[in-house]
């Protein structure tokens, strides 16, 4: 067979296998809009804007014991944001998927569906996808997908300011799953691996958030659990000994806690407290203005930074710290393609 | 919050009595004199007022376009408490953590400075069996180059260049400043025309010194590179 028939055959296997990725899609969105006139209703209960619990899930509509599921949840985020997150699953013990709609405080809305391990990311009014990846040990890896009839294609300099509100949609999607974090399950910000340059590749802005369990955790940040110990060690030891003012003191020696043992260890790509320029992503002290401070950060591998943001008490991880993170340490690890924000609660 | 009168009980042994210190402001303490790498003490805040963190560092001068916070450094190292009894951290509340910090310094910390404040002593970082040192690849291609290991400059340079050749990254970025860098030193590396590298070297450090700190105390002198 020639090179050029190799070539037209592989280019015929990716358009159906792109064909197939959206029909299932499809499917997912005509179950999910099946499940939504069934389930949702506009009185559910929710966790109401402006309250330090917002943002927390509120399961709703358990259909039985051995039918299909679903769940319902509006949380409402400090700077308006809404997302209202939807999930079902055919049996219990299955997987759940997951619809996400996250409307930002202009009123754009983006669509995060997640089935197993691939999330599609939409723009929530054309339905037009704005990118699709799947999770792996690697982190966030670009998937082949169509682009449905309706949506036309936008010039590049647009479809970048689209991707940037998807950028900060998925920030206020990690502010809310990070809510429910539990001690083997927490959520993750799988960041796209660069800055975007006019030019730029298009598969560069793989991006995932969702919740993973503590397998694909450690294969992601092996030093996950670590940190954990480490911070639920120090918030015990802080609690105990009553050395401190307030809940905001005691969240500040939790934080230089954690940060003393882990600079203790003397690992380079293990630390603690470090402050960013924003702009550049070179390292400042302590306080310069406009500074950014990353609580840990693990680089197990030159392609993967974890950023680890610490919480005590009733805090919570805002959307836009999400992304300001992620963006720091893009700038700092220009080479790695692979970012990931975690919060950790401290005292879990 | 940490402050410059209990810093001074840390510095005052070096400051005071010896010339080859000067107490700098934001709780630094720059050994002198200043060549082409600046090395000093710098003593961390936090969130906690009651906490510090001491480090040594060093500061390659000379690459391009980088008036690097001389207080962060090119590289550094957490000081580690050393007396047996002490917890991991330090503490101004702690009687012993000021002593302890004497010692640290003066034991671990100076004969380091010493061996790092000089181009040849800092290439020695280079082959990585310091834990800390992370230097991305293009600016130990300059160090290489300042220490005149032009081959070692060139292997990175054919290997780096592959990666940012064609690529935009945004000005002021750290990768803009690596490709600025490949770039600059391309022709003369290749050419092994040493007098044009050194002077490529001298104009970078001497921007990126002018205007600072570290003015007054900077002494431009030749690199190895030169001889």
């Amino acid at each position: 067979m020639s090179r050029l028939t190799n070539d037209r055959h592989a280019q015929e296997i990716a358009v159906l296998r792109t064909a197939l990725a959206g029909l299932a899609v499809g499917v997912k969105l005509i179950r999910l809009d099946h499940v939504l006139s069934r389930k949702y209703r506009p009185d559910q209960p929710r966790a109401p804007a402006g309250q330090s619990d917002g943002g927390r899930w509120v399961s709703e509509g358990t259909d039985g014991a051995s039918e299909a599921q679903s769940q319902t949840e509006d949380s409402v985020l400090e700077d308006g944001s809404r997302v209202l997150s939807i999930r079902i699953r055919a049996k219990p013990h299955t997987d759940w998927d997951e619809q996400h709609t996250v409307t930002g405080p202009d009123g754009t809305r983006t669509v995060f569906e997640t089935s197993g391990l691939t999330q599609t990311i939409r723009d929530g009014d054309s339905g037009e996808i704005l990118a699709r990846s799947r999770l792996t040990q690697d982190g966030a890896e670009p998937e082949a997908f169509v682009q449905l009839a309706r949506s036309r294609p936008r010039p590049s300099d647009d479809l970048a300011r689209r991707f940037a509100r998807a950028l900060e949609a998925a920030g206020s999607l990690f502010s809310v799953l990070s809510g429910q974090n539990t001690k083997n399950r927490k959520a993750i910000f799988v960041a796209p691996a660069s800055e975007y340059i006019p030019g730029d590749a298009y598969d560069h802005r793989a991006m995932w958030v969702g919740a993973v369990g503590q397998t694909e955790l450690d294969q992601l940040c092996p030093r996950n659990r670590e940190v954990q110990a480490i911070a639920d060690l120090v918030a015990a030891d802080v609690r105990a000994s009553g050395n401190y003012m307030d809940e905001q003191d005691f969240g500040n020696k939790v934080h230089v806690g954690i940060a003393d043992i882990i600079r203790a260890m003397r690992d380079p790509n293990f630390d603690a407290e470090i402050s960013y320029d924003p702009i550049t992503g070179d390292k400042v002290i302590y306080g310069t203005k406009g500074s950014l401070r990353l609580d840990t950060l693990e680089h197990p591998r030159p392609s993967t930074v974890c950023v680890y943001d610490h919480k005590t008490g009733r805090g919570y991880l805002r959307s836009r710290r999400a992304v300001d993170l992620v963006s720091a340490a893009q700038k700092r690890y220009p080479d790695a393609t692979t970012f990931i924000a975690i919060e950790i609660r401290a005292g879990q | 919050m940490t402050n410059a009168r209990q810093v001074r009980e840390i510095f005052k042994p070096f400051a005071r009595r010896d010339e080859n210190w000067k107490e700098m402001r934001l709780r630094f303490l720059l050994r002198m004199p200043v060549r082409h790498i600046s090395c000093g003490i710098f003593i961390e805040r936090s969130s906690n007022p009651d906490s510090f963190w001491p480090s040594l560092v060093a500061n390659a001068l000379f690459y391009s376009n980088f008036r690097n916070e001389i207080r962060i450094g090119t590289y550094s190292e957490p000081l580690s408490r050393t007396s047996p009894s002490s917890t991991a951290c330090w503490l101004w509340s702690d009687p012993t953590a000021i002593c302890d910090a004497i010692d640290v310094i003066t034991t671990y910390a100076l004969p380091k400075l010493s061996l790092y404040g000089t181009i040849e002593g800092y290439s020695s970082l280079l082959d990585g069996s310091q834990r800390f040192y992370s230097e991305p690849l293009e600016d130990r291609m300059i160090v290489y180059i300042a220490a005149g290991n032009l081959d070692a400059a060139r292997t990175i340079w054919h290997h780096q260049q592959s990666r940012r050749a064609g690529k935009l990254f945004p000005p002021g970025s750290r990768a803009h400043r690596w490709q600025m860098q490949l770039a600059t030193v391309a022709e003369p590396l290749m050419a092994g025309d040493r007098p044009a590298l050194a002077k490529i070297l001298h104009d970078w450090e001497a921007a990126n010194v002018r205007g600072t700190e570290l003015e007054p105390y900077w002494e431009p002198t030749p690199f190895p590179l030169e001889r």
